[in-house]
């Protein structure tokens, strides 16, 4: 790992760095906690996230997998009902379509059918790849926080995944833990030591007061840049990040909305059923009534997303469409 | 690896005492009479919970099993496993609650009666998607090693559940790690309709094991003591740390794959001949020519269980249906309420 910058209470690391000190804190804390993956151990895992703690824990603890998707998650969910904590990790988001049927049909209604707990964390990389393309780019969030009973989390900045990565270790339930690819890099202030992000809490990472910009994942720091580009032109923009996508902080949504009366949801997925439309509706759900104009959702347009960067960019949630989006909402 | 064992093993694994004997020939009673009085009350149209896939015929695989296993070990019975049930001691009246939409029933009613788990028997929960036993299972055993609790587990699946992927991921990962498990495919030859042979092209399952460096074992599953013996060889492998051992115990099941199967299919000559190999009666006449049973203590046997099976649907019907009023269901999981926000 890079070098790690430390003041008093605050180090400035790398989003991968921190979900990596995450990791290492609650296995230094609790030993129910194993890790286990395809080249979780000897390789570091494939974003870097798990270096260093084969080293540190040892190989009963940080188990490299065969490619065995099915048996990763059923393993973590046969470990958990049984008292460890394991932590599961998968190549791309994609691959949690194989583990599906135990994360769905096993993990997360066996407390409501049997009062057990499975108490796993599935984490991996989530969707596009800008500027890279290729395949493995979709994000299936959506998919999972559709589940009665699963967390589905999304961090945005350094220290969000690092809190966050601690809570969902410590939940009861099965987790479903998204690290969007082009944040790895990203560096950012994160406390030291002991630092827990609640899940089910949304952040507004910056306030304004014209529209209310529900977004998660990378698409925070695309909401940020818009805040800018219409701070300019007398438009405030409230950059909400859900961080949480199931429990989905619905308070705080309406909230913010309740201030604005304008709202835009920006991710990575498709919009039909997807993160947009049921953050939309939840605020049309009432009991009041708080938009002024038509909500709009930009997401990944309902297609293929293609392999070229320069397609791929078209199809994504991209600047251009949230602009529009602006544009049309405060018109 | 693999090898297939015939009776005659049996006779060469170590004494069991007349005690377990016993016990091994009360718990095919109770797992034949319970099964018959389920096909009875499903067949007869009564209002019963979910679809009931009957083991009779396959009943020495749960009860050789159960008897080679200690209390503490940890079971998850394939979706025809009510003998493994009854084996490890679910009580009667508890399954009858069960399939009678009562209070007391297992897992308050939430879960199948042949997925449920039942924490104080050692029963692990199971779904209904085929082969996912198999590696849930894998992850309890990986816990037990790494706890080093000195369990061991036991999975059950039935010849169909092998063809899934779940199975080869399964079987790989509790060989790479040897983990401290066993396998046991319940081969009944058919997986609903379709006939095993139609769809493989091995001879025997356990042939497969060899592809991950597990030894694999064909046994005559209708043979209790057989299965009681491999078994009790292959958990004490597991559990002193030698890794898993696949068994494919060979049967046939005596009714269609549910009790709401027309059953149409395999041939009557087939079902007829099965049926002279009832593993039930067998053992009965090994025991009474051991001298260790007499045809009145079978009869009172079957007439006492009876008893016990007839108590507990009694009591199932005079218990109330299961009401939600007041389940911890319902809060548990709330669409967020809108009119709080």
């Amino acid at each position: 790992m890079s070098a790690v910058i430390k003041t008093a209470e605050v180090c400035t690391l790398t989003f991968r760095e921190a979900l990596n000190e995450a990791l290492r804190l609650e296995m230094t804390r609790d030993s129910r906690v194993i890790v286990l993956g395809e080249d979780v151990g000897r390789k570091g895992g494939i974003a870097g996230v798990t270096k260093g703690l084969l080293d540190e824990f040892g190989a009963s603890r940080v188990i490299d997998t065969p490619i065995s998707e099915m048996a990763i998650a059923g393993a973590c969910s046969g470990a958990a009902i049984t008292g460890l904590r394991p932590v599961g990790e998968f190549y791309y988001c994609d691959m949690l379509m194989f583990m599906a049927d135990n994360v769905v049909t096993s993990a997360a209604r066996l407390h409501f059918a049997t009062g057990l707990l499975a108490p796993y964390v599935l984490r991996g990389r989530d969707g596009s790849k800008p500027g890279e393309g290729g395949p493995h780019q979709d994000s299936l969030a959506a998919w999972f926080a559709h589940v009665p009973g699963l967390k589905v989390v999304m961090p945005a900045t350094p220290s969000d995944a690092k809190g966050l990565l601690i809570s969902a270790i410590r939940d009861d339930s099965p987790v479903i833990f998204l690290e969007q690819i082009p944040l790895y890099s990203l560096k950012g202030e994160v406390p030291a030591g002991e630092y827990v992000v609640p899940i089910g809490k949304s952040e507004v990472k910056a306030a304004g007061s014209d529209v209310t910009v529900a977004c998660v994942g990378r698409c925070v720091h695309d909401a940020l840049q818009a805040r800018d580009r219409w701070a300019d032109k007398g438009v405030s923009i409230e950059v909400l990040d859900l961080r949480t996508l199931r429990p989905l902080d619905v308070e705080s949504i309406r909230r913010s909305v309740a201030k604005t009366g304008r709202l835009i949801t920006v991710h990575e997925g498709w919009a039909s059923y997807g993160i947009g439309a049921e953050v939309v509706a939840c605020v049309s759900d009432g009991p009041q009534l708080l938009l002024k104009a038509p909500a709009r959702r930009v997401a990944t347009l309902d297609t293929h997303i293609p392999a070229s960067p320069r397609l791929a960019a078209e199809v994504l949630p991209n600047a251009t469409r949230l602009d529009e989006a602006v544009a049309d909402v405060t018109s | 690896m693999t090898q297939t064992q015939s009776s005659t093993a049996a006779a060469h694994g170590p004494e069991v005492g007349n005690e377990l004997l016993l016990r091994m020939m009360e718990q095919l009673v109770l797992t034949r009479e319970f099964e018959s009085k389920c096909e009875a009350m499903w067949k007869a149209g009564e209002h019963l919970v979910g679809e009931y896939h009957l083991s009779l015929g396959q009943e020495a695989i749960a009860v050789g099993t159960c008897a080679a296993i200690e209390p503490s070990d940890l079971i998850c019975p394939s979706i025809r496993g009510m003998g493994v049930y009854l084996c490890r001691g679910t009580p009667l009246s508890q399954l009858m609650k069960t399939f009678f939409d009562r209070e007391g029933a297992i897992c308050g009613g939430r879960w199948a009666h042949w997925h449920s788990p039942v924490a104080e028997a050692g029963l692990l929960a199971q779904t209904g998607m085929l082969g996912s036993g198999l590696v849930t299972s894998a992850g309890v055993a990986l816990a037990q090693q790494y706890l080093g609790t000195g369990k061991v587990v036991i999975t059950m699946l039935g010849d169909g559940a092998t063809n899934t992927g779940y199975f080869h991921e399964g079987m790989n990962f509790a060989a790479f790690r040897q983990l401290p498990i066993v396998i046991i495919i319940e081969n009944n030859g058919y997986a609903v309709s379709t006939p095993l042979a139609s769809v493989v092209n091995v001879k025997h399952l356990s042939s497969r094991a060899a592809g991950y460096g597990m030894p694999g074992l064909t046994i005559d599953g209708n043979d209790v003591l057989l299965v009681y013996n491999t078994v009790r060889d292959a958990v004490g492998k597991a559990r002193s740390g030698c890794g898993p051992t696949l068994i494919e115990c060979m049967t046939y099941r005596f009714s269609g794959s549910t009790v709401k199967d027309p059953d149409q299919l395999r041939p009557f000559a087939e079902k007829e001949k099965a049926r002279k190999k009832c593993p039930v009666l067998r053992f009965k006449t090994l025991l009474e020519q051991k001298g260790v049973l007499a045809p009145r203590d079978y009869e009172e046997m079957v007439t006492s269980v009876q008893a016990r099976i007839d108590a507990a649907e009694k009591e199932a019907k005079e218990s109330p249906h299961l009401d939600l009023n007041g389940d911890p269901l319902v809060k548990l999981a709330p669409y967020p309420d809108r009119a709080d926000a």
